[in-house]
């Protein structure tokens, strides 16, 4: 058996983090006990590698575990188990797989942007679509970026996307009435 | 927004150091008079409203840094957003909610660019900035100033809603008497400036 590198071994150990983190990628308990689905997509093309991961703050009201890891498909970002409050997106993050780098996007730590979700009661939770713009800075100058909101996909076709993984009823009947609103 | 990137060279990381030291000893323009080649005291206090719970400090800092921020004061405006090599030297570090008595190098000009708090740098970490951008004029004669409580407003996403000013002059100078241990110095009350 070939000898894995130790840099891998930190990238398959944070992979498999992460996908622990990402609530069910298949949903399968009720919505009841799933509590609210939370959604959105980020074009990261302009950027080195794919969609990773994202990682969302509770700040409201205030818990020992506050970070939500997503589940990723794609561009789009999902998870259920989201229980009501106030959160803040913290970061995304990218992987390339040549070079095997990961790269992590910082959002700015303080005050509410608008892809920040407030949960009041279950539900279905779209944060909206947003595309990666490099910001050009000098030469010595520490990388910056910007998101922008763009309207495709629409919310329509994401959850027509995340219908194929509602296993129970309850969210089946959940993601199409939603579907049939946004018609 | 700031990028990260996980992995780099050894050749990258001598090159990005390299920069950042010729981007520190880059003199800026903006910068204001030394009066003299004395130190003034320099007396207030920083309050963040609603103080941080013991959850959100235990996410900014560890150790002694916990309820801690690096209050900017000098000659010059220095942007809280970009981390440069070198840029403590224009901070002093003060425990938030109390007052503080720090000594700070004469300037004509003493410029308040904010407080910084936060010194993890784990992908969870949290940084809040407290915003100054104000401007304490000091007088020759001066070795020891009050600029008083400066009470930052809050909301949950830890963004500034208003800074309050609130005059503590009586506490403070016990306070700075406690600490300096002899009350003859005069501490003269500064009022923030708009830089102009």
């Amino acid at each position: 058996m070939k000898k894995l590198f130790p840099s891998y071994a930190v990238i398959i150990t944070f992979a498999l983090l992460m996908a622990g983190c990402g609530g069910n990628t298949a949903f399968r308990k009720s919505v009841a006990e799933e509590q609210s689905l939370v959604f959105g997509y980020i074009d990261m093309s302009d950027a080195p590698g794919s969609l990773f991961g994202a990682t969302m703050k509770r700040v409201k009201p205030v818990t020992d575990k506050p970070y939500y890891g997503f589940g990723i498909d794609g561009g789009m970002f999902f998870r259920t188990e989201v229980p009501p409050g106030s959160y803040k997106f913290t970061s995304f993050s990218n992987f390339k797989s040549f070079g095997n780098t990961q790269y992590m996007f910082n959002l700015p730590s303080q005050g509410r942007s608008e892809m920040d979700p407030i949960i009041d009661k279950t539900g279905i939770y779209y944060v909206g679509s947003y595309k990666y713009k490099k910001v050009k800075t000098g030469f010595f100058e520490q990388g910056k970026f910007d998101i922008e909101k763009i309207n495709k996909p629409t919310e329509r076709e994401l959850l027509t996307q995340l219908l194929e993984r509602a296993k129970h009823p309850t969210w089946q009947a959940a993601i199409k009435k939603r579907i049939n609103e946004l018609k | 927004m700031t990028r990260l990137i996980g992995k780099s060279a050894p050749m990258h990381v001598g090159a990005m150091l390299l920069a950042l030291s010729l981007t520190g000893c880059q003199h800026s323009p903006e910068t204001s008079r030394l009066l003299g080649d004395g130190e003034v005291t320099v007396v207030g206090r920083i309050d963040i409203v609603p103080p941080f719970t013991e959850q959100e400090l235990k996410a900014i800092g560890n150790g002694r840094a916990i309820n801690r921020g690096s209050v900017f004061l000098s000659d010059r405006f220095v942007d809280l957003n970009i981390h440069k090599i070198g840029a403590g030297r224009h901070a002093e570090v003060v425990d938030l909610g109390k007052h503080f008595v720090i000594k700070r190098k004469q300037f004509e000009n003493l410029h308040y660019s904010g407080v910084f708090i936060g010194t993890k740098t784990t992908p969870y970490s949290e940084q809040v900035r407290l915003p100054g951008k104000v401007v304490y004029k000091i007088r020759p004669e001066d070795k020891a100033i009050y600029i008083g409580t400066l009470r930052y407003h809050r909301d949950e996403y830890n963004g500034i809603k208003n800074v309050e000013y609130i005059d503590e002059y009586d506490d403070a100078l016990k306070q700075f008497y406690k600490i300096q241990g002899d009350s003859k110095t005069q501490l003269r009350k500064v009022l923030p400036e708009r830089p102009k």
